[in-house]
């Protein structure tokens, strides 16, 4: 505990971070949370979106490219 | 209460052990120094230290949101409408911004993803492409406009447009040198608090209080009712507060920050934070430029450097620059943000480094997009007589237009079962996000009647 209240009081990073390096268990300890989750998301596997899913992400969409016409329609209208 | 698992405990206690030489990489080394800090504050029940080493993704992404066409949205709002309707409505987007980032903190934290990685994973390359196309467009549109602001702001001290745009780019660059995800979130938070600098503009600007106090119980007055102008301020107000490009920085940033599912907490008090200030800073800024309403000044067509020389006669020389500055600091720090986010996707999606605490040399596609982006807009804002009023004018339009897709992924992985296990959405989170989802929608609908049907409107 005594080291880890060093390294919060330590100003230089770059002492830290070169002591860290030397200890690779450590670093695999704290990490081990991050680590299963990258793990467990890189395992993800496509979900497929059902009928009612696609019409509503085909709808939103379509949506958009409407909202971008309409966009348009507002700048022509804003020039002249 | 259980303050670690045993896993974390056995790391913090077991270091004394450790004989092996080998070297670990600088990403991974950089991210648990964060996680010790944050171990060792949370072990000894050191709450306040445990927050201020938390805080930053939601705070940096709401106070980023309050970009040069932001802040140049609520003082056009100011000047057209007064006070009234618009305080307590701009509050209210704040709440919905808060609804919908408060999910990308759970999702970050409980995934360790961004937000475009997990939208290529689960719902595959044509979907991602759908929703990466939407950012990487809105992204670059308002990336110009932050170096439009960026020279405004500069202009009004006189710099030239090159010189503001050319610092401009060497300041963002200088956030990265750092090479640390902790040493540049600090940097850029600093810079960031500079927004609330609109707050003693709008104190020098001496306005009624109890008309603000008024406004807030009331929605009122609103001059003019609900038209065309109404309406295009609106939907512009909503784009000033709620952007995907948000939603894939934030949880990007926690991602990369390395925030726990035990962090989520502080997570949320972050998002709520930065929500809150950046009101506090929106609002400021419409109260800052009242007085151009109060005198019927007509304002519609400003820039930044026009509001900055119009408020001369209200808040004095020193509160013009003050506005100048905002309004410059704005530019530069949403200008990291967004480009940040726009590497961040990339490299998500190319399944290629994509951290700020790795070195150049280690992620140069994440840092070539990051550093080509803010190239690219900059010279697009120098190039004479580029239509720069039109990009201005539009692009908080379409970042709100862009939304509503955008929530529906969002809340399509986060009630998603393989993604956040327990952790996913309870039914009133789900009403709230789908209620932000709706509203922004009708939003726009309302303002595409305005538009292709205006005498509806008059």
């Amino acid at each position: 505990m005594d080291t880890i209240k060093a390294l919060q009081s330590a100003e230089d990073h770059k002492v830290i971070l070169s002591e860290l390096r030397l200890k690779p268990q450590l670093v695999k300890n704290v990490l081990q949370e991050y680590k299963e989750s990258q793990k467990r998301m890189q395992h993800l596997s496509e979900r497929k979106l059902g009928l009612g899913l696609k019409i509503v992400m085909w709808g939103l969409r379509f949506y958009v490219v409407f909202m971008v016409v309409v966009v348009a329609i507002n700048v022509s209208q804003s020039i002249h | 209460m259980i303050l670690l698992r045993e896993t974390e405990i056995q790391g913090v206690k077991g270091f004394e052990n450790e004989t092996s030489a080998d070297m670990t990489n600088r990403e991974d080394t950089s991210r648990a120094l964060d996680r010790l800090q944050v171990l060792h504050a949370r072990q000894h029940r050191r709450w306040l230290p445990l927050l201020w080493l938390l805080i930053g993704p939601g705070i940096l992404v709401m106070l980023g949101e309050n970009d040069a066409p932001s802040m140049l949205s609520y003082a056009a709002t100011g000047s057209q409408f007064g006070i009234g309707f618009f305080l307590p409505f701009v509050l209210l987007t704040f709440v919905m911004a808060f609804i919908a980032q408060e999910i990308t903190v759970r999702l970050g934290a409980i995934s360790k993803a961004g937000h475009a990685e997990l939208i290529y994973r689960r719902f595959g390359r044509f979907w991602g492409n759908f929703a990466m196309i939407d950012l990487l467009f809105t992204n670059f549109l308002t990336l110009v406009t932050e170096f439009v602001g960026i020279v405004a702001g500069a202009g009004f001290f006189g710099v030239p447009d090159y010189v503001a745009v050319a610092g401009g780019i060497l300041v963002i660059t200088g956030a990265y040198s750092f090479r640390r995800y902790w040493s540049w979130e600090r940097t850029v938070l600093a810079l960031a608090m500079f927004n609330l600098i609109f707050i003693p503009v709008a104190v020098m600007a001496h306005p009624n209080w109890g008309a603000v106090a008024h406004s807030f119980f009331t929605f009122s007055p609103l001059p003019g009712g609900l038209n065309a102008t109404t309406i295009l301020i609106l939907l512009s107000d909503i784009g000033a507060t709620i952007t995907p490009w948000m939603l894939f920085f934030q949880q990007s940033a926690v991602a990369d920050k390395g925030l726990s599912m035990h962090d989520v907490n502080q997570g949320r008090m972050d998002t709520a934070i930065g929500a809150l200030l950046a009101a506090v800073a929106a609002i400021a800024t419409i109260i800052a430029t009242a007085p151009l309403f109060v005198h019927h000044m007509d304002a519609s067509q400003f820039g930044a450097a026009q509001f900055a020389q119009a408020l001369v006669p209200y808040v004095g020389h020193f509160g013009s620059a003050m506005f100048a500055l905002g309004i410059l600091e704005a530019g530069l720090v949403a200008a990291t943000t967004i480009s940040t986010s726009s590497a961040y996707a990339y490299g998500e999606v190319r399944r290629q480094a994509h951290s700020l605490n790795k070195l150049f040399q280690e992620a140069r596609p994440f840092y070539g997009i990051l550093f080509g982006v803010l190239l690219v807009a900059g010279g697009v804002v120098a190039i004479p007589g580029f239509p720069l009023e039109y990009i201005v004018l539009v692009v908080n339009v379409l970042a709100v237009l862009t939304m509503p897709p955008a929530i529906a992924f969002l809340l399509l992985l986060v009630n998603d079962q393989e993604v956040m296990g327990e952790h996913k959405n309870t039914w009133l989170l789900n009403a709230l996000g789908i209620g932000v989802g709706v509203f922004v929608s009708l939003a726009g609908l309302l303002y595409a009647l305005s538009v292709i049907f205006p005498s509806l409107f008059q």
